[in-house]
């Protein structure tokens, strides 16, 4: 369990961790001995936590329900209950997410899906906030202008993981490379492709908060990035049962892309230079107990 | 939502002709109630159901989470309080640990 991973890191970091589900302390016992699970997982075998936190899955208990066969219940079973069929041991479930809170219990941040199946990963939360956990397998590499680090903020995905490819570039002193917003002024802005895979969704590349960089021989104002920064492709693995055989056929999948940018210090611009980049992630299949969900 | 509306339906014009004036109102409004209902028009459970939209579900960004006392796996019970460390926390909901 890759939170299981990451625990010892998150305390590290002066964060708690908990799980909650339905489950009995019977059930989560023997969950926490078979996965070595060792943060604290919270048996609300009575929903009663997850009905005042507001989330309980509500779709779980019309999908069973007298109204199953209203054509907007059924819509909303496939999206958060079940994409196989509604059975009597989802009601009580939340609808899954997570809370980011601060040491006052208040939240700084919270996560919960459009579509049960797709899941993000603590890493790519983590990354998200700017708040990174240590990169795995990262590719490093360098060119005239700039230090480049890759990383995938997982080392594994199945099927609807929400994870992220993360970029980070330091600039050589005196180096700009141009941010959002520059294209307006005829320059060549910074950006990350990855070539498209069958039954991965790629969400728009998110760029940090950029700076003014004032080019005084025409007096231009233009967005750029001077000090090191990170790129993040967020990606999500389909949830659909297609997807789910597609992988069953894989050990692992490669992500290929480009990073293109074009460089200048204060005198001249550098020719645009594009950097190859590619990423390897595990295939880890569903749990055969946890199959049909 | 029931099949058997028009059947009701018809019961329910059958029925007119039978009785004193006051008892066919009085029918009359009971098999139109009991029509409504077999028909499947908006009862109150169907009335009330909005979509679903999980990002406005539960504690948002700057409010406080409930409290809660709740036993882990150890059997050991836990308070938000004691889930906090000194930069917070993080709180996850899954469905389930056993399916």
């Amino acid at each position: 369990m890759e939170l299981q991973d990451r625990a010892e890191e998150l305390r590290g970091q002066g964060l708690g961790v908990a799980a909650i589900s339905y489950d009995s302390e019977e059930a989560l016992s023997d969950f926490a001995q078979r996965r070595g699970i060792s943060f604290p997982l919270l048996s609300d075998d009575d929903s009663a936590v997850i009905t005042e936190f507001g989330i309980l899955n509500t779709v779980a208990a019309e999908a069973v329900g007298p109204n199953k066969d209203d054509p907007a219940v059924v819509a909303d079973t496939r999206q958060y209950v079940s994409v196989f069929g509604a059975s009597q041991n989802i009601v009580g479930t939340p609808f899954p997410g997570t809370f980011m809170l601060d040491a006052q219990g208040r939240v700084t941040s919270r996560f919960f899906e459009e579509f049960y199946r797709e899941r993000n990963t603590t890493a790519n939360m983590m990354l998200k906030l700017g708040n990174g956990l240590s990169p795995i397998a990262a590719i490093e590499g360098s060119t005239a202008h700039m230090n480049i680090t890759a990383y995938p903020s997982n080392s594994n995905l199945t099927v609807g993981t929400k994870f992220s490819l993360a970029v980070d570039i330091e600039p050589n002193e005196g180096i700009h490379l141009y941010a959002p917003g520059a294209e307006a002024m005829g320059y060549r802005v910074i950006g990350l492709t990855i070539d498209p895979v069958p039954h991965i969704r790629f969400e728009p590349v998110e760029f940090p908060a950029s700076e003014i960089y004032h080019f005084e021989p025409l007096d231009e104002r233009v967005p750029v990035y001077q000090q090191p920064f990170t790129l993040l492709q967020e990606a999500v693995v389909s949830g659909e049962p297609e997807a789910e055989e597609a992988l069953k056929e894989l050990d692992a999948v490669t992500l290929s892309g480009t990073l293109s940018y074009q460089a200048c210090d204060d005198k001249l611009c550098f020719d645009p230079v594009s950097v190859p980049l590619s990423f390897t992630l595990d295939v880890e299949t569903l749990d055969r107990q946890r199959a049909n969900r | 939502m029931s099949g058997a509306g028009p059947e009701a339906n018809a019961g329910g014009t059958r029925m007119v002709g039978f009785g004193t004036m006051r008892q066919q109102c009085w029918k009359a409004a009971l098999y139109t109630v009991l029509a409504a209902m077999m028909l499947g028009f908006p009862t109150h459970a169907m009335q009330s159901r909005t979509p679903v939209n999980v990002a406005s579900l539960g504690p948002q960004v700057g409010e406080s989470v409930p409290d809660f006392t709740l036993p882990d796996q150890n059997g050991r019970e836990r308070t938000l309080k004691s889930i906090l460390g000194p930069n917070g926390a993080i709180l996850l909901f899954h469905r389930s640990a056993d399916w």
